[in-house]
């Protein structure tokens, strides 16, 4: 569901696009935002999360797949939303319980490739992700909203649980339009079908990456020469002297 | 999820007959909608159907503009006042028998606590007086046509260019007690078609009419009801 960059929400909907698990619930929430969406073909979308189940063909762990166009604004709408999920993950008899999110920078080099950030719900988990992963711990902080909670929830149920976070700038459009960074959703991806032992191409979201790269790229030249245009503007003397009395 | 009803709804004249269609509007980006129904309504002069009261309805709200509901912003309880007289804060519905079975929609936008519950309350209500077909009015402020439309369904979306002219050209959030009628009606089973006017944004008074972008589009929603306007 939203996150920064919608790096987490991109990773869950890349997997269900290359999955094609079955849709098991629709969730709606009087705690989502009082909106509906209006689509590029004019189509009018009510705010909901979908549940997906998928079966492992290979005979490993099946999964359950949690994605939305919306997350519960407040805390009790957040609390109650992760209670119900959690509740249908046991009847489901889920064991363990990943979060993926975004993890806000300030500049990421475009050479670099996201750090992940790994927490959980215990020390020994956390342990065996760092060696056998080389993920990196978050020491301090708080990670907002239902990303955050489902995995405090899973923790108070006796769930494992873990909340991987990738590096991300949070790109945005000019009017402030959130896009998605696509290669922090790769990074998020390449560890968590790591530790899922599933095998899912991720060439679609590397040419995703490259397409938001070249977009922010243009945004920033743009921006520069606003920039550029301002400050000659501001360089200029006053064509009168100011007067006050 | 269900939350505890704060919603009521007041029966005041239910129709004879079942009202196929009804038309729906709020208080919105610059009255656009808002005033087109209010010139539907002088025009057809409906009998009031119900009133739906919410103890989520502010008088005075916590975000501007009052449909940009948030959590913690409550705004304040009161009571509307009017020629010397006080009512409750509510949404008024409408019903004519003649020269069209139809329903007409005064939408109220309740605080983040009640916009769904009131939404769905309504929804409820136009189902039990037979409507099947929902237009709803709003403002719209991008480049595009006088007036432009979004559909619940791709179908409705083609009947609407082939009938009406009407093409999509607004994308993003449709916020409020109108944009969660036309959700909501969906998932009930009902044909949504919203009506947007184009007009240009007032950020200093969200709300401040639009009059010539309302009569473009009260003209629009007379021509689909082929009501003379």
């Amino acid at each position: 569901m939203p996150d920064v960059g919608l790096a987490g929400k991109q990773a869950v909907d890349y997997l269900v696009q290359e999955l094609k698990p079955t849709l098991l619930f629709e969730a709606y929430s009087t705690h989502f935002p009082a909106q509906v969406i209006v689509t590029k073909e004019g189509l009018i979308e009510l705010l909901k999360c979908e549940l997906y189940g998928w079966r492992n063909p290979e005979g490993g762990g099946d999964l359950l797949l949690l994605t939305g166009n919306a997350q519960p604004l407040s805390p009790e709408g957040q609390y109650a939303f992760v209670r119900e999920l959690l509740e249908k993950a046991e009847e489901l008899n889920v064991k363990e319980v990943y979060s993926l999110s975004g993890y806000l920078v300030e500049f990421r080099p475009p050479e670099k490739e996201p750090s992940i950030y790994a927490v959980a719900t215990s020390q020994e988990l956390l342990a065996e992700l760092k060696s056998k992963l080389g993920l990196s711990q978050l020491e301090k902080g708080s990670i907002e909203g239902v990303q955050g909670l489902v995995v405090g929830e899973a923790k108070v149920r006796g769930l494992k649980g873990v909340c991987l976070l990738a590096e991300t700038p949070g790109y945005s459009t000019p009017s402030g339009r959130p896009i998605v960074d696509a290669k922090a959703s790769k990074a998020l991806l390449k560890v968590l079908t790591q530790i899922l032992k599933v095998e899912v191409d991720l060439s679609g979201l590397e040419r995703q990456a490259a397409l938001t790269e070249e977009f922010m790229e243009r945004v920033s030249q743009l921006e520069q020469q606003v920039l550029e245009q301002v400050l000659k503007v501001g360089r200029q003397p006053p064509k009168e002297k100011p007067y006050y009395v | 999820m269900s939350e505890p009803s704060h919603c009521r709804v007041k029966l005041l004249a239910k129709p004879e007959v079942s009202l196929s269609q009804a038309v729906a509007s709020s208080p919105g980006l610059r009255s656009v909608g808002w005033q087109a129904l209010a010139s539907l309504t002088l025009k057809l002069n409906p009998t009031l159907t119900a009133e739906v009261f919410s103890s989520d309805f502010p008088t005075r709200y916590g975000t501007v503009p009052s449909y940009f509901a948030k959590p913690r912003a409550y705004g304040m309880g009161g009571v509307i006042v009017e020629s010397g007289g006080v009512s409750l804060p509510k949404v008024k519905v409408y019903h004519t028998v003649q020269p069209l079975s139809l329903c007409l929609i005064h939408g109220y936008h309740a605080n983040f606590y009640g916009q769904y519950e009131v939404a769905e309350a309504t929804v409820k209500l136009m189902e039990e007086l037979g409507v099947k077909r929902l237009y709803i009015l709003a403002g719209y402020a991008l480049e595009g046509e006088p007036v432009c439309c979004a559909a619940s369904t791709r179908s409705l979306l083609e009947e609407a260019e082939k009938a009406y002219g009407l093409k999509p050209g607004y994308v993003g959030p449709f916020l409020g007690f109108s944009g969660l009628l036309a959700g909501l009606a969906g998932n009930h089973g009902m044909d949504g078609l919203c009506l947007f006017g184009k007009t240009k944004p007032t950020p200093e008074s969200p709300e401040r009419p639009d009059r010539e972008a309302s009569e473009k589009l009260y003209r629009k929603i007379c021509e689909i009801l082929k009501v003379a306007p």
